[in-house]
């Protein structure tokens, strides 16, 4: 249970992240499908990149996807002709995107098998659509302003928890303990 | 951590048959999830853009047919590591043979549910369905291949990075690829997708009789592919829409929407963006009229733009009555369709006062300086965040700081100004919220209410009484009656589009349950 809770707020915090990208550089930037266009690839890109980091802990991999967000989001705000705003925010974008592929490699010796994990994560990210979609027409600008800083907030302290409850296990996520000689994927349940 | 994965031996599960297919190698298997990622990249394109269209383009739908797609690849993250490997061959040919029916048989099921009378369960079901044929099976493939050792001498966790890693790379192809078919023809998106299943079909099933069938078949495909898609599309808009004998003379997918202009058999030419239809040739007459022409006599603005009306066929009427005229809009397709089926080219050769930007309206607004006389907004309904946005009281404020002194917005309301909340109160409470003045005018031959709005209108009730006293349908709004309409109107704001959600759920409903 706990993982694959910990797996679907994943998913919903990518989601969150990825298309509170799109709407701030939608709203205040512009809405060519460059836009769309550089989100997208940046986050592969990103992602890719994160799958592939020999070390990259889970916190550092969150703050690092906020910091970059806000300082995306402040950016357009203060200065969106500048002709560095896009390739700036394609760059916070794939700094963002590094958690969605460091978090499978993390994850995967933790469950029983891929599939699982994808699909918890996966789910997570279905609902994060739909919520960015209700609250951003509901709530605009502060939905867009502190939505992410709630999830990162909401993840680090469900890892904490974890950390508290479970010791050595969520300590991997932290990238400070060792990897488990086995695993059966419901060391939470 | 340490993520050295060749250290992680113990995490490999015992040496098994192959996930997909018996015999494959290391770079097949590579190969395939390179062409899976490709395959899914695409199929999110094509299934999203074709069930917006079928179900039509409010942002509630799409968003309900991106959440369908996620949907399908959970069920096959769900089903991966379930499924024996002759299960999933089996469930795999019969959906890479039902990809060959694309687009077409879900628009002719979908033209028969319509023509059958049959509700919102029926459609819902028929999405439901088709994401999982769509994606379900592409999504097995990542889990099995990362789950079943394939003699790769890899660890699950390398498998996971380099399949995933690979799998990420095709869907940014497969990207390249839909870019490069933005209006275009289908056949420049769905003859590449053919051929990519064709080469995970080819690797994965080895059998000979069936890759003959399919490359058969697909050859077929490729070959009628423009006579169904016609077809399948005419059939739609036939039961769907309820379109005399339609023809179809545009349909390409543009980088914002899916773009279609039919006929019908008295000759009225209708475009529809994502389903929904923006414009018919006989309304457009009047809807220029009244956003275009006549605020165009009244003022005789130095300086006039243009932002939407893709058709062109504001120019027209702007161009005899302005110093200069500016179109910016933001869709190459729209362009694309007007130029080929409402507005001949030849017919603005002609205009040296006049130019054309194919760019997004704030964005523009932004990045130039001008200030205009006339600025006219000729944008859809808020039926999507990004229409709504241009209906918003930012959007009219940016509109308001490149106006001259005297200068006036046009705007047409998506309906008749009443005393209530709904879309024509939102918008014109909008634009009361930044301009001083606003006139409001409805008119029953356009089906829709217009407002003008300035800081000091440059014509008087009167005067724009006397321009359309040709028209005898129409109720006038002062500047000093407006606020009576708008007491129960907040405006449309970036922070309060629950008009995109409340008007698309209820046009959602009433269309299906």
């Amino acid at each position: 249970m706990g993982l694959n809770l910990f797996a679907t707020l994943t998913g919903l915090h990518l989601a969150i992240m990825q298309f509170c990208f799109f709407f701030i550089l939608l709203v205040n930037v512009t809405s060519t499908y460059v836009t769309y266009a550089s989100v997208v690839i940046a986050w592969m890109v990103g992602t890719i990149i994160g799958l592939l980091l020999p070390r990259l802990r889970a916190g550092v991999a969150l703050l690092a996807g906020g910091l970059s967000y806000y300082a995306v989001y402040f950016l357009v705000i203060s200065d969106p002709l500048a002709p560095s705003t896009l390739p700036i925010a394609t760059f916070g974008v794939a700094v963002t995107g590094l958690w969605a592929g460091r978090f499978f490699v993390v994850m995967l010796p933790l469950f029983s098998g891929a599939d699982r994990l994808f699909f918890h994560e996966n789910n997570g990210f279905l609902l994060g659509i739909i919520a960015v979609f209700v609250g951003f027409t509901l709530l605009g600008m502060p939905f867009l302003l502190w939505t992410p800083l709630f999830s990162i907030l909401l993840l680090m302290g469900y890892l904490q928890w974890l950390y508290h409850r479970h010791g050595q296990d969520a300590l991997r996520l932290f990238g400070k303990g060792q990897p488990r000689a086995a695993a059966t994927g419901d060391e939470f349940a | 951590m340490s993520a050295n994965p060749e250290t992680l031996s113990a995490h490999a599960p015992a040496p098994r048959a192959h996930a997909v297919a018996a015999g494959l190698g290391a770079r097949a298997t590579y190969l395939i999830l390179f062409l899976v990622g490709a395959a899914l990249s695409i199929a999110q394109f094509v299934m999203i853009r074709d069930f917006v269209s079928i179900l039509y383009g409010e942002e509630v739908v799409i968003v309900m047919v991106t959440a369908s797609f996620f949907l399908g690849l959970s069920a096959g993250y769900l089903f991966a590591n379930r499924l024996s490997l002759k299960a999933f061959r089996y469930l795999f040919i019969i959906s890479i043979f039902i990809h060959l029916t694309f687009p077409f048989s879900y628009r002719w099921i979908a033209a028969w549910l319509a023509w059958s009378g049959a509700g919102g369960v029926a459609y819902l079901s028929l999405l439901f369905i088709y994401a999982l044929v769509f994606n379900t099976m592409f999504a097995t493939f990542l889990p099995r291949l990362v789950h079943f050792d394939a003699g790769e001498r890899l660890t699950p966790l390398a498998r996971l990075q380099r399949f995933y890693g690979l799998e990420l790379a095709g869907f940014i192809t497969g990207f390249v690829i839909i870019i490069l078919s933005w209006n275009r023809p289908l056949v420049y998106l769905l003859a590449p997708y053919w051929v990519i299943i064709g080469l995970v079909f080819f690797f994965v099933v080895r059998n000979k009789f069936l890759i003959v069938s399919y490359v058969a078949l697909a050859t077929c495909a490729v070959m009628f592919l423009a006579v169904l898609d016609r077809q399948s599309t005419a059939l739609l808009y036939m039961f769907k829409h309820g379109i005399d004998l339609p023809k179809v003379l545009y349909s390409v997918n543009s980088p914002y929407q899916r773009v279609d202009v039919i006929e019908d058999t008295r000759g009225t030419r209708y475009l529809y963006l994502d389903g929904l239809q923006n414009l018919n040739s006989t309304d457009l007459a009047a809807l220029n009229y009244f956003i275009a022409e006549v605020p165009a006599v009244l003022i005789k603005p130095e300086k006039a733009l243009l932002i939407g009306n893709g058709t062109l066929s504001s120019v027209r009427r702007v161009y005899p009555h302005s110093g200069a005229v500016t179109s910016v809009e933001l869709d190459g397709g729209v362009l694309e369709a007007g130029r080929r089926h409402f507005t001949s080219p030849e017919s603005l050769a002609s205009f040296d006062r006049w130019r054309l930007f194919v760019d997004d309206g704030k964005h523009f607004l932004r990045d130039h300086n001008e200030r205009y006389d006339l600025i006219i907004v000729d944008v859809p309904s808020p039926l999507t965040i990004q229409e709504a946005y241009l209906h918003s009281k930012e959007f009219y404020a940016l509109c308001r700081d490149h106006l001259t002194e005297r200068g006036v917005l046009s705007v047409q309301l998506s309906g008749p100004l009443e005393l209530n909340d709904r879309t024509p109160a939102r918008v014109a409470a909008a634009l009361r919220s930044v301009f001083p003045e606003v006139m409001a005018l409805d008119s029953r031959e356009a089906d829709r209410g217009f407002a003008y709005a300035s800081r000091k209108l440059p014509f008087t009730e009167a005067a724009l009484r006397e321009q359309v006293k040709e028209d005898g349908q129409i109720n006038i709004i002062a500047p000093e009656r407006i606020d009576a309409y708008l007491t129960h109107a907040v405006p449309l704001s970036v922070n309060s589009m629950d008009l995109v959600l409340r008007r698309g759920w209820e046009r959602f409903v009433r269309r299906y349950f």
